[in-house]
């Protein structure tokens, strides 16, 4: 498959359209700066791509290279496109064409690639390899990073680089590191459990070990219950033993209560008790008789003052009587009240003595008064005083009565507990004591019976733990299995891993091996030292792979040449990927501005390389500034009637914008010269 | 080695036609389609010093007449000039001067010519490409598998059509 025609407008430095046929054999592109060499290539590349190398993430003012694919002059294009014609062995024309929007023709992959080899971007890896310009020549090779370069190589032989496989390691790495972290959380809570239980298991057998025998415990509450099996054993018996405790503490504070009792009763019988009575009795009879007195001084005194009381009447009708007496005086000798005839002095000795009579009177009745007050008060007096001793006699007398009372309330109480109190006597106290002392001890004895029975729990609850620790324990030993899966299965992975790359390693390792004799070749057909004659690439690292040149016996070119000889050197290593990409099906090297840099001796050096390149019809097309390189790469090229070549020079107008100005076929020379002519 | 012999098959091999050259220095003429020249054997690096320019300019004038009928590839003529003595390091750069001179033809002036592979490295500007890589066909998924396997019959998974997520479980036995 080689290059046909080229047809571009509106693109990068040309505004009208561009027609260009290539020959078969070669073009030799030339023209001064500007003149639009460099568009004839970049048309080409942006056929097969779409796009273009720039200069790399140079950015300006919001714009880029990409900005300026397309004609940005003035006056505008009218049209825009470009248009590569490619032509096979069979003479099939296949067009691939591009506008700014759009697409068409044939698929370049289809086209070129031979799809048996594994590649990244193939197209990217065709045109990088298919053309190469001045700028990159050196950037490309010689100054490239090590593990770029290598990379490089890798893409351009074409050789399998396993991306899939790395990946699916990679995203298994990923799933197994994930997986592990569960698995390792799992782990963690897992042991935490076993821990807790063995912790809890250790506690729950001390316990245990500190408690009597069970049957023995069944036993003594059968013994001291009427429980049979089937019941609820710890709730009932621990009923009883409250039963037992509340009876315990009733029985005790009857025992007091009864102790108090026989106290009193006790002290009734006393002799003091005796004489306090009779003192009560004699008291009492005293202070009625006291008050049988005082009631008649009463009665006397009342009699007296209602007697006293009666004569009031009369003694105010004589008061008036008086007054009035006094106020009329004597009338004609006689008294004005009785008629009686009396002498002045008479009659005031009568009203005299009438007066004293009356104040008497008055006296008698205030002194009365007092008199039945203080009576009345000194009656109630003993009246209390009565009541008093009798209440406390009566008291003394019926005290034992009350002792008996009570005791019958407490004997109602005891019978209620179960027990029968004979009599108020050291017995009862005696019996109550038994009481006390047996719901006492059958308390404590069934409470024995209680723990021994909750360790009966125990027991259960540890058998519950020992089965929980066993299924912990059994997660732990699965956690840990799953842990050294894991563990294998990423061993595993990463030893795959680095196999995928070792392997892709040594397969580029193999295929640079294959191609290292024409890398020197190419590296001596261009001489870029006048000693070192030989180039050698030195590959370094097992999964992280770099290559490097070495010329002289371990130095690096990178370092020690200039930028000519870099120049000459990158291009026997890009010339020698050129040549050895089997995956591509285009026959054709295009080469932009190859010899900037270079001088003459090895710019004729370069023309020879490609002059042998052309002997294996590959086609040639190569872009120089200088006009007399162009007609010695022109001569050198073979031009033959099979694989003729031909030259053009580009031309810059404002109007046009890049264009061709004149184009000359390259006639094949004559056979025989100088052997058998 | 007989250099001329050699050189005459090399030349022949690549395309060229050969012819003989009556000269007092051993030499052969060679011409393809599109260069042509001489090549001469000297004895010694002091007599290819002492003589290349004569012998050149003998060599041009002798078929000047021949080289008009043909102005075009008269631009691409070869004179190669060679030696089996070994240079040292003055003679190797008047060697480079002698290469280096543009003027009348295109001069390889080598030496310390004793192998074929001398021969050759000297002729290379005459030559094809003499070691296009023949790369060898290769199935590398195959050479992957099998590296894979001898780590473990499972790791082969990663190089075959098989998901990550599939790997993971069987490689942990899960499925």
């Amino acid at each position: 498959m080689k290059i046909k025609s080229l047809r571009f407008s509106g693109f990068r430095g040309a505004r009208e359209t561009v027609s260009l046929d290539f020959p078969p054999g070669f073009m030799v592109i030339t023209g001064r700066n500007g003149s639009g060499k460099t568009t004839v290539c970049d048309a080409i590349e942006f056929s097969l791509t779409g796009c273009l190398r720039g200069p790399p993430d140079k950015k300006e003012k919001g714009e880029n290279f990409a900005d300026y694919v397309w004609w940005r002059g003035d006056p505008k294009a009218d049209e825009e496109f470009v248009a590569l014609t490619l032509v096979d062995d069979n003479g099939t024309q296949h067009v691939i064409h591009r506008t700014p929007t759009s697409e068409s023709g044939t698929e370049v992959l289809t086209l070129l690639y031979d799809g048996d080899v594994a590649l990244d971007n193939p197209v990217q890896q065709i045109a990088r390899t298919l053309l190469l310009r001045d700028e990159e020549i050196t950037r490309l090779s010689v100054h490239l990073k090590e593990t770029e370069r290598f990379d490089l190589v890798r893409a351009g032989l074409g050789t399998a680089d396993f991306t899939l496989a790395e990946e699916k390691s990679r995203e298994v790495q990923r799933l197994l590191k994930k997986q592990n972290e569960s698995a390792l959380d799992e782990y963690d809570k897992a042991r935490e459990l076993v821990a807790r239980q063995t912790s809890e298991l250790s506690e729950l057998r001390s316990l245990a070990a500190e408690a009597q025998d069970i049957s023995e415990a069944k036993a003594t509450i059968r013994e001291l219950t009427s429980f049979g099996e089937g019941e609820d054993l710890i709730l009932a018996t621990k009923e009883v033993v409250a039963n037992c405790r509340y009876k315990a503490d009733a029985f005790a504070r009857i025992f007091r209560r009864i102790q108090e009792l026989i106290d009193r009763r006790n002290q009734i019988a006393s002799e003091e008790y005796l004489q306090r009575v009779k003192a009560l009795e004699s008291q009492t009879n005293e202070t009625r008789g006291a008050l049988r007195n005082a009631e008649a001084k009463l009665d006397e005194v009342r009699d007296a003052f209602q007697s006293a009381q009666d004569l009031s009447p009369e003694s105010a009708s004589f008061a008036m009587l008086l007054k009035h007496g006094e106020g009329l005086g004597l009338q004609k000798g006689a008294c004005p009240l009785c008629g009686k005839r009396l002498a002045q002095h008479e009659f005031e000795s009568h009203l005299a003595e009438l007066k004293s009579l009356l104040q008497t009177r008055d006296a008698r009745i205030q002194d009365l008064t007092t008199k039945v007050a203080e009576t009345e008060t000194h009656v109630r007096s003993l009246r209390t005083q009565e009541a008093r001793l009798i209440a406390e006699h009566d008291s003394l007398t019926h005290a034992s009565g009350q002792i008996e009372d009570e005791f019958a309330v407490f004997q109602q109480e005891v019978l209620g507990l179960g027990t029968e109190l004979p009599s108020l006597s050291e017995q009862t106290l005696s019996v109550l004591r038994e009481r006390i002392e047996e719901s006492r001890e059958k308390a404590s004895r069934l409470e024995k019976a209680l723990a021994a029975l909750e360790v009966s729990r125990l027991v259960d609850k540890i058998n519950d733990v020992e089965g929980g620790l066993r299924i912990a324990s059994g997660r732990v030993e699965l956690a840990t299995r799953r842990l050294r899966k894991l563990s294998s299965a990423s061993n595993l992975t990463k030893e795959a891993l680095n196999t995928i790359r070792r392997t892709r390693g040594e397969l580029i390792e193999r295929r640079l091996a294959e191609l290292e004799p024409l890398m020197i070749e190419l590296y001596q057909r261009l001489r870029p030292h006048v000693d070192w004659h030989e180039v050698r690439y030195r590959l370094r690292g097992d999964v992280r792979r770099m290559l490097s040149f070495e010329v002289g016996g371990g130095l690096n070119p990178s370092f020690m040449f200039s930028s000519g000889q870099c120049r000459a050197a990158g291009l026997a290593f890009l010339l020698a990927l050129h040549l050895s990409r089997k995956w591509c099906k285009l026959d054709t090297l295009v080469l932009d501005d190859p010899v900037q840099h270079i001088d003459d001796y090895r710019a004729l050096q370069l023309v020879e390389v490609l002059s042998a390149i052309r002997r294996s019809d590959r086609q040639v097309i190569c872009t120089v500034e200088d006009r007399s390189l162009a007609s010695l790469l022109a001569r050198r090229l073979r031009s033959n009637e099979a694989d003729s070549g031909s030259v053009i020079s580009m031309v810059y107008s404002s109007e046009q914008g890049a264009h061709v100005g004149t184009q000359r076929f390259v006639q094949p020379m004559a056979r025989r010269v100088l052997v058998g002519a | 080695m007989n250099i001329l012999a050699e050189s005459r098959t090399l030349l022949e091999d690549a395309g060229y036609t050969t012819s003989e050259h009556s000269a007092l220095v051993p030499s052969f003429y060679f011409e393809d389609t599109s260069v042509m020249g001489v090549l001469y054997e000297l004895a010694s690096l002091e007599k290819l010093f002492d003589h290349w320019k004569e012998l050149q300019d003998s060599f041009l004038a002798t078929h000047a007449q021949q080289f008009t009928t043909a102005p075009s590839k008269a631009w691409n003529i070869y004179s190669v000039y060679i030696t089996s003595q070994v240079a040292d390091i003055p003679a190797r750069s008047e060697l480079m001067a002698i290469e280096e001179d543009f003027q009348s033809t295109r001069k390889l002036a080598r030496a310390a010519i004793i192998t074929r592979r001398d021969l050759d490295s000297a002729l290379l500007p005459l030559l094809p490409i003499r070691h296009v890589p023949s790369l060898t066909a290769e199935d590398a998924d195959e050479e992957l598998r099998r590296r894979l396997r001898e780590i473990e019959e499972n790791a082969q998974l990663f190089a075959a059509e098989t998901q990550p997520s599939e790997i993971v479980q069987r490689l942990l036995g899960d499925a």
